[in-house]
């Protein structure tokens, strides 16, 4: 078993899910969380089922170490969070890897956090629920009703991937960011009401009411004008959330997740359940007063409500996004990809998809690495997605190639052909003038070396077979981003220091932003993913991997790394790519 | 109120108390029980609980589901039916009769003594009067399974104590007024302890949960300390026990 071990369980931190149901019957009360719409976001930022155990921190002082590679968020009350002792901020999804360090401070406003992960923590359900009780022995992690407690390990799950979502301040709950004068809680009238005189109720709901030092998760003891009900006590009955009871002191008690389910005092009626979640972060000498609602406004509230929570969109951080996916697609690392990226400022993929997504005018993108009379599989897919990605958001790309990947694909695609034995700069300028593009794309490209030669991986002079792209890069008045697997394609002159440590021919043609990927192909779906977050699209829904590649074979393409004519880039089968484009598609939050 | 008329009111945004009488008796218990049941069914899904209790019925409704309007509906209708049914058959025991074991003694029972006292009656006789009578499951709450069971003969009935215990065994029988019950856990508690039942009141493990539902009936069958012993009770619980 693996997951977050408890090095400091703070003040109170408990398991809650969203509580236990359908068990009154025997006697068991809900439990859950106190303040359920921070609960409800950050099960929403880790992506989530709503009904996800997470770690409800009452006040603060939580300490976890992490045993795994994964990710949480902290919503609720403002307070200082920090990993390895760097402050980070809370509505947030922050990457852990195996050993950092989650330490929560103690709440500056409100009372209570709520600590998600992604996938969940795995706990086994007491009575169809993970939420802890304490009064009743009920529930957490050992389903015996114990708080946190140091040395505890919480079960989760390693996670590679994560949406890096976060909540924008303009969107989190208004009563945790500024502290209230009093805070209104609206009531729906109910159970004795009638043994309350208007005089007692008028009282009620003019009155200002302060929490006691008594409030806890069963209930809040409140401090303000008396209220005495006609009658002392009642026939025990059940009680609902929220329900205000009188005892003969008439201090009103307001009854919470944790209540016992019958009790026999009288209730003048019960607290929207909305307002609860504001409640739960007021602490003792806060002020409540109460406005009463009806219980058909109540219902259209409580819809209202759901429906905000469910098109609340968290937002999703493109430098973060970015930056995984950056790592993401050197993480094989076949040809030294990874070993290189650190000479370019992160950050590459979110530029060059922003260039993308701002060009207004033609995009060209040149593709095609020669291999024995053909051209290699890896390029012209990523080429064709790229193709995609631009149309699908309102571009409109040109594909330029040499024959014969050229005559392949202009059928279907907007081209521009170009020649092996032309002289490149003219070429190059002729077709700038009459494309006036805004961007100009390489995608696998072959390269010129600093002696003006193309050479593939294996140091093979291949200059007769390869077209002079470069000159699309370096005479193009607009910006130019360029991608490579190897070292030797158009764009690697950005890193050329950083080439020397690896064993080739490198490209010397620089472009404006540099994109590296483990296969060419992949950076063309990982600039779809970072296109789709910013447009909103879900444009890799669609992407069929194998029917690409099944078109390039039947054009002649082989294998770059094998030579043959597969349904395979650089040697890897298709699923893998498709695989890909799955975990991209999820980062992406799609 | 009379029997055949209920009264729904609101209780929270999302709840409705049905009220079946001002006080809880046996034929009350029966009606909530039947019309829980019938709750129940005619909800379904909608339903997220509920909680029969002496004289009402408190349902708890998914109003993103539903609304009061149509719920109140399903509880007149299913209060309907069961006034229709105990009409019909005026004598209605096709409830559960539970028979718990207990193990009365001045050594399981610390309060038996003193109640005896001040009833006027010897020990054997508040044995015989509590297992002489039939009583029903007026509500389960306080603690989960804690059954509330009554009504207690008048003659045995005693007000709790003015201190009360921190800790009651599992499994202590107790009365308190007119009602009596069977600790399911050791927590603490103020009624009077008479003896101890071997019989678990609530075991997760254990189908059902509970061996008494709201509604049911049960009595009290003396069983003497090797009974006890040999139906799983323990004896070595009532070490502090004062």
């Amino acid at each position: 078993m693996t997951g977050l071990r408890v090095i400091q369980p703070g003040v109170h931190s408990l398991i809650q899910d969203e509580g236990r149901f359908g068990k009154h019957h025997i006697g068991l009360t809900v439990g859950g969380p106190l303040d359920r719409h921070s609960f409800r976001w950050a099960n929403k930022l880790c992506s989530n089922p709503i009904n996800t155990p997470t770690i409800e921190v009452a006040i603060g002082g939580l300490v976890l170490e992490s045993m795994i590679d994964t990710s949480f968020a902290v919503t609720g009350a403002m307070i200082d969070l920090s990993i390895n002792k760097i402050q980070v901020n809370c509505w947030t999804v922050h990457r852990i890897k195996t050993g950092d360090r989650i330490e929560l401070g103690y709440a500056k406003v409100g009372i209570r956090c709520y600590l998600a992960v992604i996938g969940g923590f795995e706990i086994e359900p007491t009575f169809g629920s993970c939420s802890t009780v304490t009064r009743e022995a009920v529930g957490g992690l050992a389903g015996d009703g114990t708080p946190l407690a140091s040395g505890d390990l919480i079960s989760c799950s390693e996670t590679p991937l994560y949406v890096p979502y976060f909540v924008a301040r303009e969107q989190q709950p208004k009563h945790l960011t500024i502290t209230p004068e009093s805070t209104c809680l609206r009531v729906i009238l109910g159970y004795q009401q009638d043994y309350f005189t208007e005089q007692q109720t008028k009282q009620f709901f003019h009155g200002k009411y302060r929490i006691s030092e008594r409030n806890d998760r069963m209930g809040f003891r409140l401090l303000g004008p008396d209220i005495k009900p006609s009658i002392d006590g009642i026939l025990s009955e059940g009680i609902c959330q929220g329900a205000i009871q009188v005892p003969p002191d008439g201090q009103p008690i307001i009854l919470l997740n944790d209540r016992q389910t019958i009790g026999g005092y009288p209730k003048i009626g019960s607290v929207l359940s909305l307002d609860l979640d504001k409640l739960a972060q007021l602490g003792p000498e806060a002020v409540v007063c109460f406005e009463e609602v009806s219980i058909e406004q109540a219902h259209n509230l409580k819809h209202l409500a759901a429906i905000n929570f469910q098109q609340g969109k968290a937002t999703v951080n493109l430098d973060a996004l970015s930056k995984a996916i950056e790592d993401l697609l050197v993480a094989s690392n076949p040809r030294g990809m990874k070993t290189v990226s650190s000479a370019i400022q992160d950050g590459s993929y979110l530029r060059a998809a922003q260039l993308i997504h701002n060009a207004q005018g033609k995009i060209l993108i040149g593709t095609g690495f020669p291999v024995n009379g053909s051209f290699e599989t890896d390029g012209p897919l990523g080429a064709i997605a790229l193709y995609k990605a631009i149309k699908a958001i309102g571009g409109s790309p040109v594909l330029v190639c040499e024959a014969p990947l050229c005559t392949l694909l202009n059928t279907d695609f907007q081209t521009l052909e170009i020649k092996i034995n032309e002289d490149g700069q003219n070429q190059a300028q002729k077709a700038l003038d009459q494309y006036q593009p805004a961007l100009v794309i390489s995608i696998e490209r072959p390269g010129q070396s600093n002696d003006g030669r193309y050479y593939n991986m294996r140091g093979i002079d291949i200059s007769e077979y390869c077209a002079d792209y470069d000159s699309f890069l370096s005479l193009a008045t607009c910006p130019t981003i360029a991608i490579g697997d190897g070292g030797n394609e158009i764009g690697m002159g950005n890193i050329t220091e950083a080439l020397e440590q690896l064993d080739i021919h490198a490209a010397t043609t620089e472009c404006d932003e540099l994109l590296l990927a483990d296969i060419s192909n992949w950076a063309a779906h990982g600039l779809a993913a970072l296109l789709s977050t910013i447009s909103g699209q879900d444009i890799l829904s669609d992407w069929n991997n194998k029917s690409v590649l099944q078109m390039l074979s039947d054009g002649g393409s082989v294998d770059g790394v094998t030579g043959e004519n597969t349904l395979t880039e650089d040697g890897v089968d298709s699923d893998v790519s498709q695989r890909l484009v799955t975990e991209l598609r999820k980062i992406a939050g799609f | 109120m009379t029997n055949q008329s209920i009264k729904i009111s609101v209780a929270g945004e999302n709840a409705l108390i049905v009220y079946f009488s001002d006080h809880g008796d046996a034929a009350v218990a029966a009606q909530i029980q039947a019309c829980s049941l019938g709750i129940r069914l005619a909800l379904g899904p909608k339903l997220i609980d509920l909680v029969a209790s002496y004289a009402s019925i408190l349902v708890i409704y998914d109003d993103l589901l539903t609304d009061h309007f149509a719920v109140s509906k399903v509880i007149r209708a299913a209060a309907t039916e069961t006034f229709n049914q105990s009409t019909a058959t005026p004598t209605n025991h096709t409830e559960n009769l539970i028979t718990l074991p207990v193990y009365y003694s001045l050594e399981t029972g610390p309060d038996l003594a003193a109640l005896a006292e001040n009833a006027g009656l010897t020990t054997d006789q508040v044995i015989d009067i509590h297992q002489s009578t039939e009583y029903r499951v007026y509500a389960i709450g306080f603690a989960p399974g804690f059954a509330y069971l009554g009504e207690v003969d008048e003659r045995i009935a005693a007000s709790r104590l003015a201190t009360p215990r921190l800790k009651v065994p599992r499994g202590a029988v107790a009365i308190a007024d007119r009602q009596t019950a069977v600790y399911p856990a050791e927590s603490p508690g103020g009624w009077n302890l008479i003896g101890l039942c071997p019989t678990p009141m609530f075991d997760a493990k254990a189908d059902p949960i509970m061996p008494v539902s709201t509604g049911d009936r049960v009595s009290f069958k003396a069983i003497s300390k090797q009974d006890f012993i040999d139906l799983g009770g323990k004896l070595d619980i009532l070490g502090e026990l004062k």
